[in-house]
C-alpha cells in the first residue's frame, strides 16, 4: 500500500478500525478493542444521583446526552450517549462519485479531511496517480479547515468563560476563513470540491487574507494568555495522560502523533511543518496546541507554492489498481483513516477510524473528580463532533 | 494587545456589514439558485421536467455546465410574514441528524459580519421561550420523540422552520424528519448560507431582508 505496510508497529498509534490497528506507517490486522466511547456512566453509589443533560441541551451544538454521576458537586463519572442523532450512511454498493457526496457529509465541519482521506484510499484502489499540484491544493485545503476548526474551538473556550470580546473577534476570524474557503473551493464547507482524482481549487486571490488573519489571531491569543481568569479555567482542568492518545489531545500530553508527519500519505514533511506539543495534558495545553497550530498552518499554506487554478477535471483512471486502498489524514480533531475495497466501480467494502469516539472517551476520563463548572471548558477543548462519532457507515 | 478587552473591541470599530444582500460576495455560488437546461444525472433528482427543485438540491456541481449557479441567495419559501416578531424573534434549534454544517452555519449568523442579534434574532436554550423551532438534519429514530416534545413545548402558534436539504427532503443521506407541509418556512441549501438564513428569517418577520 502507498501509505502503509501491513503488520508491525511502526510509528505512533493513530486509531483503530473494525479490521486494523493503525500506526504511522503500518496497519496491523488485529481484532480491535471495543468502541472507545463511554456511553454508560458508572453505577450510582449510596448518596449519589444521576444528572442527565440533553439530548436537546442549550449550549451544546449537536444533539447529545450527558449523564453525570455525582454526590453533589464533584463529578465521579460521566457517560456520553452520542447515538441519538445516529445517521445510517450506506456507502457500500454506491458508485464512487455518489460515495464521496456521502463521505463529505459525515462531518461537514471537517469535510475536507474526510473527503481527502477517502479519495486517497479510492485512488490507490483504482490506480489513479494524482499530480503534485493536486496534492498541494489538498494540503492547503486541509490547513484552511484546521485553521477554521481551531478558531472555532478557541472561540468556544472564550465563550464558555463569557469572554465576549475575544469570542466575537474569533468568530469574526472564523467567518473570514470560511469566506476564504468559499473563494478557494467554491463552497463554504468544501462540499463538491474534493473527489477521487482531483479537486476544484482556485488561488486567484493568493489566499491573501491569511497573513492579516494570522496577525489578528496572534494579538487575540496574546490577550487570552494574559487573562488570569481565562487561564484559571483551563489550567489543571481535564488532565489526560497516557501513551495511546491521538490528535491534539495527545500532542497536548507530550505525544508526537501528528499524522501529517508520521504518515507518508501527503508530502507535509517537505513543508518544514513543526509539530506542536505541550506536556501538561490539560485543557490549557489543548488550547495552546490548537492556537499554535493555527499560526503553523498559516505558515505552511504561505510556503506551499500553490497552483493558481485547478478546474476539477478528472484524472486518468487505469483500473489496474489493487482494488483495495487505505489512507490517513490528520483532521483538526485527530487522524481520519479509510480503508476501501472497490469492485466494478462500486464501493464494495469500507472500514474507517475517526477521532471523535476517542475524544469522547478522553473527555469522560478527564472529567472524573472535576466540578460542573469545569465541564464546558473540558468538553470544548477536545473538539468533539457527534455527527462523526454517531454515524453508522456500512 | 492590552488587557482591556472592551477598549480592544471599540478600537476595531464596527465590523458588521451594513448590507446583507449576498450578491456582493462574489465567491458565494454554492449554494445559490441554479439555472440552465438539459438532461443531467442528478444524484437526488433535483432536476426534472418541472425544473430545478432547491429543496432537493445538495449543490454537488454535477450538473455543470448544463446548469450554473447564479449567486442568488433567495432560495427559501415562507408561508406568510408575521409582523408580531418584528422587534424580537427567539428560535430554538433542533438537530435531528445533521452533519454539523447546518448547526455551524446558523450559528454563523451571530458572527460580527452579520450580527443577527442587532436584528432582534436570538437563540433560546428552551423551546418554552421560543417563537419558532428550527429543524435541521435527516430523520433519525431516537430524535423523533425529543423533536415532537420540543414542538409541543413552543407557545402556540408554533412556527416550524426547516433548515437545509436534509430537513426539507432528506438530501442524499436519508429522509426528512417532518413532512414538508409542517414547515412554516423552508430554507434551502446544503448548508444554507448565512445570507439565505437571515433573509428568510427577516421575511418571516415582515422586515427588510438586507439587514438595513
Ligand atoms: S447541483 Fe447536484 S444536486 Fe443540485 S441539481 Fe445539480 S446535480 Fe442535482
Ligand atoms: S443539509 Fe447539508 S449541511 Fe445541512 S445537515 Fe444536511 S448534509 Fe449537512
Amino acid at each position: 500500500m502507498r501509505c502503509f505496510d501491513i503488520g508491525g508497529k511502526v510509528g505512533p498509534f493513530l486509531g483503530e478500525s473494525q479490521r486494523y490497528i493503525i500506526f504511522g506507517k503500518t496497519i496491523m490486522p488485529e481484532h480491535p478493542l471495543e468502541s472507545p466511547v463511554i456511553r454508560m456512566p458508572p453505577s450510582k453509589k449510596a448518596g449519589e444521583f444521576q444528572l442527565t443533560y440533553g439530548p436537546l441541551a442549550g449550549g451544546m451544538l449537536e444533539s447529545v446526552t450527558l449523564k453525570f454521576i455525582t454526590p453533589g458537586e464533584i463529578i465521579r463519572g460521566v457517560g456520553v450517549e452520542d447515538k441519538f442523532k445516529a445517521r445510517e450512511i450506506k456507502v457500500s454498493g454506491r458508485t464512487i462519485p455518489d460515495a464521496i457526496l456521502m463521505i463529505e457529509r459525515l462531518n461537514g465541519f471537517h469535510a475536507a479531511s474526510h473527503s481527502i482521506a477517502f479519495s486517497m484510499a479510492v485512488e490507490e484502489a483504482i490506480g489513479i496517480k494524482v499530480p503534485e499540484e493536486i496534492l498541494k491544493a489538498r494540503m492547503a485545503m486541509l490547513e484552511l479547515e484546521r485553521i477554521r476548526s481551531h478558531l472555532h474551538v478557541v472561540a468556544n473556550l472564550a465563550e464558555a468563560d463569557s469572554f465576549a470580546v475575544p469570542s466575537k473577534r474569533l468568530s469574526y476570524l472564523s467567518e473570514k476563513v470560511t469566506r476564504l474557503i468559499s473563494r478557494t473551493s467554491g463552497h463554504r464547507y468544501f462540499f463538491g470540491s474534493i473527489f477521487p482524482g482531483g479537486v476544484f481549487f482556485s488561488n486567484r486571490d493568493k489566499l491573501s487574507d491569511l497573513s492579516s488573519i494570522g496577525k489578528e489571531f496572534n494579538s487575540i491569543y496574546g490577550g487570552l494568555l494574559s487573562s488570569k481568569i481565562f487561564l484559571s479555567r483551563l489550567k489543571g482542568n481535564g488532565i489526560l495522560q497516557g501513551e495511546k492518545i491521538i490528535g491534539p489531545a495527545g500532542r497536548a500530553a507530550g505525544i508526537s502523533n501528528d499524522a501529517r508527519l508520521h504518515s507518508g500519505c501527503l508530502p507535509f514533511g517537505k513543508t518544514g511543518l513543526r509539530e506542536i506539543t505541550y506536556a501538561d495534558g490539560d485543557a490549557y495545553a489543548r488550547f495552546r496546541v490548537r492556537s499554535d497550530e493555527i499560526l503553523e498552518s498559516i505558515r505552511v499554506i504561505e510556503n506551499l507554492d500553490l497552483p493558481a487554478e485547478i478546474d476539477g477535471k478528472k484524472q486518468q483512471v487505469s483500473f489496474d489498481g489493487p482494488s483495495k486502498g487505505a489512507a490517513i489524514v490528520e483532521s483538526p480533531s485527530g487522524p481520519i483513516f479509510y480503508y476501501v475495497e472497490v469492485e466494478d466501480g462500486l464501493i464494495h467494502l469500507i472500514d474507517y477510524s475517526f477521532p471523535s469516539p476517542f475524544n469522547i472517551s478522553y473527555f469522560s476520563r478527564s472529567m472524573k473528580g472535576k466540578v460542573f463548572t469545569d465541564f464546558q471548558f473540558n468538553w470544548e477543548s477536545y473538539g468533539i463532533w457527534i455527527s462523526e462519532s454517531s454515524a453508522v457507515i456500512s | 494587545m492590552t488587557k482591556y478587552w472592551f477598549l480592544n473591541g471599540i478600537r476595531r470599530r464596527i465590523l458588521t456589514e451594513k448590507d446583507l444582500s449576498a450578491y456582493k460576495n462574489p465567491g458565494l455560488l454554492w449554494p445559490s439558485r441554479i439555472e440552465g437546461h438539459g438532461e443531467v444525472s442528478c444524484p437526488v433528482d433535483a432536476i426534472s421536467s418541472g425544473g430545478w427543485n432547491s429543496e432537493k438540491c445538495i449543490f454537488c456541481r454535477r450538473c455543470i455546465p448544463s446548469y450554473t449557479p447564479t449567486g442568488d441567495q433567495d432560495i427559501y419559501e415562507t408561508e406568510k410574514s408575521d409582523p408580531v416578531f418584528r422587534k424580537s424573534f427567539h428560535i430554538f434549534l433542533v438537530d435531528s441528524g445533521t452533519c454539523g454544517a447546518c448547526n455551524t452555519e446558523i450559528n454563523s449568523i451571530f458572527a460580527p459580519q452579520y450580527d443577527a442579534n442587532r436584528l432582534g434574532i436570538f437563540v433560546t436554550n428552551t423551546p418554552r421561550d421560543a417563537d419558532a423551532i428550527v429543524v435541521m438534519g435527516v430523520y433519525t429514530e431516537k430524535m423523533q420523540e425529543p423533536l415532537k416534545r420540543a414542538i409541543e413545548a413552543v407557545p402556540k402558534p408554533a412556527m416550524v422552520i426547516g433548515l437545509g436539504t436534509c430537513a426539507l427532503s432528506g438530501g442524499i443521506l436519508g429522509k426528512n424528519p417532518l413532512d414538508r407541509e409542517v414547515y412554516f418556512t423552508r430554507i434551502s441549501g446544503c448548508p444554507p448560507s448565512p445570507y439565505t438564513i437571515i433573509r428568510a428569517l427577516e421575511e418571516m418577520r415582515n422586515r427588510r431582508r438586507d439587514g438595513r
